[in-house]
């Protein structure tokens, strides 16, 4: 058990201790002040009475004074009609209205009694003490005054253990949860994020029990992020050793034919050429990844961005017999970084142009809807995706069933980075004819109808 | 010339690598794709067989597993470099050897000798007897071992293994004296690839009637066959 645990244990403790004792104390005040106010009953009483009475009747006041002075007995009160005391002590009121009640309700009771005094006045003679039955009367009790009022030892020992099982059932419901928690983030300290802390916890619903769970989502999605990065390293990793290997190879054979200089030099720039390539992939990925939108946001006109993305590649699309041709609808601005949503249309348009061969390319553009949206399709006739592969196109470094050319798998990654950096989505579907449909709906600022010519 | 199977699915590479082992002395055929690289590595056309473990579609542990089902062609791995856990993968499903990419196409040559030269080996090496300790007995010349009168299959880095353990039955060997002469090559810093192929072939052995095995650790050493 921690030291949380055992404060929080003493502190109930002590906190219940500290009501006991008050309340205890409370009813012990109560009962002193009801003593020492009330009419006393019980054979003790009775004898105090009756002896008084004697004394009042023939020793008269005299006598009764010097008999109460005599021995540090009950207090035994003679009241006179009117209530004064024959010695003239306080008589509490309190006693005073109860004798009076008793006197109708008991007329009789031995406790009370009626005396004429020598002189002949009328006394009723009482005595001032504890309830009937109660240990024995005022006098010579078995327990000294400042225990009565506090319960006897069995009961108070149920009490003492009732209240040290309720202050440590307390502090273990705070601080087991804290404890789980505590050995979570250990974990997770030391590299281990597969803990949870949520079956700990259980069905319970209260502040610590949202701290638990807020753990559990929040290791978790380090844990997918590291392990995406990851993968990411273990692939760019094998990415980069593939050029490698064959400028290695390339070195080797040229060692072994020195007469082939030209040829491998080449080679060995390609390659070269072919890793800083990538490198400059994976750093625009990774800028992505870390959310460069730190960068200033512009208004971007869409139209002006898609043609000149499509005048960008158009000129590789004739070069290899394709045509791409653009149907615009409504037309839209969007606030985001123009270079991310540059390279995103462009990865998609190019991604498509290695597929699609001599086939055309299809642009479709739209905008509308409310809050307004720009949607942005590509379509090429190339032989399309396994279904099973639709929604890992966009992983890095995936190839597909029937990869061709030299590209790094990472065009599609990056657009889908760029577009969701501008709180869009990218959807990749196989077209009903053949070919692969690349979506991308993003979040406009204003759409308006496409006027006149464009 | 020996015939070589190239299993890698980077043409550029394989052609590199092709031009270079010709030149070497080597005939090499290449195929990309592992299913088809299983189909060629059972053809029993080729004295061995260089694997990537990354292939598409299917792994190149997968393809080491379809082929060591069915042969004991001496099998080759290309690992990342840096990946021991492929590697050690790799030496448990039977592999020969295995080499980290990227390589020197020199290193690969001289891997790939190391392991013929072990599988062929020259007429008059060592005596040329069958070999025996208990239940185990072996033909070096012809490559083959029987156990408990079954004839037990081995890989060919296995048999050099236990080939020597065998002629040095009763006394220990050490893992640098396995190295050299199973693998062709010294003892390298953190290398578990004697350690693995002795696993394989303790699994293939079997143990004694004391449940120990018949292949002991040496502490500090390296291993020795038990002489029953």
């Amino acid at each position: 058990m921690g030291r949380l645990f055992w404060k929080f244990f003493i502190l109930v403790w002590l906190a219940q201790l500290a009501v006991m004792c008050a309340l205890g104390a409370l009813f012990w005040l109560a009962r002193e002040r009801q003593d020492a106010s009330a009419v006393a009953a019980g054979p003790m009483a009775t004898s105090e009475v009756r002896t008084a009475a004697l004394l009042l009747e023939y020793g008269g006041t005299e006598g009764f004074a010097r008999w109460g002075r005599g021995f540090p007995g009950p207090l035994v009160l003679a009241v006179d009609a009117a209530g004064r005391d024959v010695l003239g002590r306080p008589v509490p009121p309190e006693a005073l209205a109860q004798l009076r009640e008793l006197e109708i309700r008991y007329p009789g009771a031995p406790e009370i009694r009626k005396v004429a005094a020598l002189d002949g006045a009328h006394y009723t003679l009482f005595s001032l003490g504890g309830e009937p039955g109660r240990g024995g009367g005022p006098r010579g009790g078995p327990s000294p005054g400042w225990m009565r009022g506090l319960p006897p030892p069995p009961e108070l020992a149920a009490t003492l253990a009732g209240s040290v099982l309720t202050a440590l059932l307390l502090a273990l419901y705070v601080a087991k949860p804290i404890r789980s928690l505590r050995h979570a983030f250990a974990a997770a300290a030391e590299g281990d994020l597969e803990r949870r802390v949520g079956p700990e916890i259980g069905a319970r619903r209260d502040e610590l029990a949202a701290l638990g769970r807020d753990f559990d989502r929040m290791a978790e999605r380090l844990q997918a992020s590291m392990t995406a990065q990851r993968r990411l390293l273990h692939d760019v990793s094998h990415e980069l050793r593939s050029p490698l290997a064959r400028v290695q190879a390339a070195v080797g054979l040229l060692r072994q034919e020195p007469e082939r200089l030209a040829a491998m030099t080449e080679r060995i720039e390609g390659e070269v050429a072919r890793i800083d390539e990538l490198v400059g992939e994976l750093l625009t990925l990774s800028r992505l990844e870390v959310g460069e939108l730190g960068a200033p946001r512009e208004e971007i006109d869409m139209h002006e961005l898609v043609a000149q993305v499509i005048e960008d590649v158009r000129f590789e699309a004739e070069a290899q017999g394709s045509e791409i041709l653009w149907q615009e609808g409504a037309r839209a601005v969007i606030p985001g970084v123009p270079r991310l949503l540059h390279s995103a249309i462009e990865n998609i348009l190019r991604n498509a142009l290695k597929h699609a061969g001599s086939g055309s390319i299809d642009v479709e553009s739209d905008a509308g809807g409310s809050p307004p949206q720009y949607t942005l399709r590509v379509l090429d006739e190339g032989p399309g995706l396994d279904p099973a592969e639709l929604e890992q196109v966009f992983t890095p470094f995936f190839r597909g069933q029937g990869a061709v050319g030299s590209g790094h798998g990472l065009g599609l990654a990056i657009a889908r980075r760029s577009v969701e950096a501008h709180g869009g989505t990218i959807r990749a579907s196989n077209r009903a004819g053949g070919g692969l449909s690349v979506e991308i709906v993003l979040p406009a600022r204003s759409a308006q109808p496409r006027g006149g010519g464009g | 010339m020996p015939n070589i199977l190239l299993i890698d699915d980077d043409r550029d590479l394989v052609a590199l690598l092709r031009d270079y082992l010709s030149r070497d002395g080597f005939t090499v055929t290449a195929v990309g794709d592992g299913a088809e690289g299983v189909a060629e590595a059972l053809s029993g056309r080729y004295a061995m067989a260089v694997l990537d473990v990354m292939l598409p579609h299917m792994n190149g542990l997968e393809v080491l597993r379809r082929i060591r089902h069915e042969s004991t062609l001496p099998v080759l791995m290309l690992t990342a470099r840096g990946d021991d856990a492929d590697c050690v993968a790799g030496l448990e499903l039977g592999a020969d050897d295995y080499v980290a990419k990227p390589c020197t196409p020199r290193t690969l040559a001289a891997r790939l000798r190391a392991v013929l030269r072990r599988t062929t080996p020259a007429a008059g090496e060592r005596g040329g007897g069958p070999l025996s300790c208990g239940a185990l007995r072996m033909w070096p010349q012809e490559r083959r071992a029987q156990f408990e009168g079954r004839p037990l299959s081995l890989t060919s880095t296995e048999f050099s293994l236990l080939e020597l353990l065998l002629r040095e039955a009763g006394r220990p060997v050490t893992k640098g004296e396995l190295s050299e002469h199973a693998l062709g090559r010294p003892l390298g810093k953190h290398d578990r690839s004697v350690d693995v192929h002795v696993s394989n072939v303790r699994r293939k052995l079997g143990t004694l009637a004391d449940g120990r095995s018949r292949v002991q650790t040496v502490n500090r050493v390296g291993y020795q066959l038990i002489r029953e």
